[in-house]
């Protein structure tokens, strides 16, 4: 059970990644949004992570698992509630009577290395997926032989 | 490939393939005697492997190549003893059945 | 008889295939959580409970009997890693320690599971005898 336990680990990492990576493109993609369906410009969105309890195995009371989880969830996304940037900018649409534009709070190099992480992060899970089908592969070649 | 049976197990080559007949020889040892130490050697060799083996799943070694060289050896061994007890026995077979 | 077939280091063999597998999870639980904020990682303790519960060697009645520690039996256990550095978002996770323990680890389970067919291999052949000429 463990070896496809930790298949769903890594499956739920890689979700989560994917997740996390199409807020991050999100946010590039509306950095200079200063319209948006609920007014004002665009507010930068956050993918929050956290454990997601093993469920199933707290079920069957398994000793050996009872302290590890069962990988990890994206538990909102959440907007970020820093105040937007206020850039001069007279010439724009939507100035306000000084001149100043509220741009969204989003900073494309926080973007850019929140992505490259997250980027990593999803390699790394592949990489423990493919081990752990081939340990799983492995198993099952024991006593045959070789 | 160059195979030397008397560097794996020594004095197996000329116990097993002397020119010269033992019976001639007082001080020769017996076949029996030479095939039990041959075997005690080839036991030794698998307690050899056995205690690495042993040694490398409790995590007290890291040195995995003389942990699987001794185990290949060992079952190299085995299977030679394998096959020597084999001949051995139908030769033994074969003397009985001889109508004297 | 089912005692010397399958006795002698086998059973801890098993419990170290066991070990290896289960520290795979957690590593992979690990790597999952790289990103989590406030997560501790997680590792699985195997040798150092073996160790602990070693106590005296064998008494020896022949030459021939290698005066070895008994090969004692450990549960594998998930704990947690109280040592490991934090970041600023609470998280413990190194990722390069993760993938570098996750290849060791790999190959570790690969070469047990490997000796383990060696040792059914070894006990066949001694059964056939060799399956015939």
């Amino acid at each position: 059970m463990s070896l496809f336990n930790s298949l769903r680990i890594s499956a739920s990492g890689l979700t989560a990644e994917r997740l996390r990576l199409d807020v991050i493109a999100d946010n590039l993609a509306n950095v200079n949004t200063t319209r948006t369906a609920a007014g004002g410009p665009y507010r930068r969105k956050v993918a929050v992570l956290e454990e997601r309890p093993n469920g199933f195995a707290d079920l069957l009371g398994i000793q050996n698992t009872s302290r590890m989880g069962g990988g990890v969830r994206v538990a909102a996304i959440a907007e970020d509630t820093s105040p937007p940037q206020r850039v001069y900018n007279p010439g724009h649409p939507d100035a306000d009577a000084d001149g100043y534009v509220l741009m969204p709070n989003v900073n494309v190099v926080t973007e850019m290395v929140d992505m490259i992480t997250a980027t990593r992060a999803y390699e790394a899970n592949v990489t423990a997926m493919n081990a752990a089908k081939q340990m799983a592969l492995r198993t099952l070649d024991i006593g045959r032989n070789a | 490939m160059d195979i030397r049976l008397n560097t794996v197990l020594p004095g197996t080559v000329g116990a097993l393939t002397s020119t010269s007949p033992l019976h001639n020889r007082e001080d020769a040892p017996s076949f029996a005697e030479t095939l039990k130490s041959v075997f005690d050697k080839i036991n030794q060799m698998h307690l050899d492997s056995a205690q690495l083996t042993r040694q490398f799943a409790a995590g007290e070694t890291d040195d995995l190549v003389r942990v699987v060289t001794t185990a290949e050896e060992a079952s190299v061994a085995l299977q030679l003893a394998v096959q020597v007890r084999n001949r051995v026995i139908e030769a033994y077979q074969e003397i009985m059945r001889m109508q004297v | 008889m089912m005692d010397k077939l399958f006795g002698g280091h086998y059973p801890l063999l098993k419990q170290a295939l066991h070990a290896s597998a289960l520290r795979h999870e957690a590593i992979a639980h690990n790597i999952a959580n790289v990103n989590t904020p406030g997560y501790r990682r997680i590792d699985v303790s195997f040798e150092e409970l073996l160790r602990a519960a070693q106590t005296t060697p064998l008494r020896t009645t022949s030459p021939r009997h290698y005066a070895a520690p008994p090969p004692l039996l450990a549960n594998p256990q998930v704990v947690p890693d109280e040592e490991a550095p934090m970041r600023p978002d609470g998280n413990t996770v190194d990722i390069d320690y993760e993938m570098a323990q996750l290849a060791e680890n790999q190959i570790r389970f690969q070469a047990l599971s490997q000796l383990i067919t060696g040792r059914y291999q070894s006990l066949k052949l001694v059964i056939t005898g060799g399956g015939g000429r």
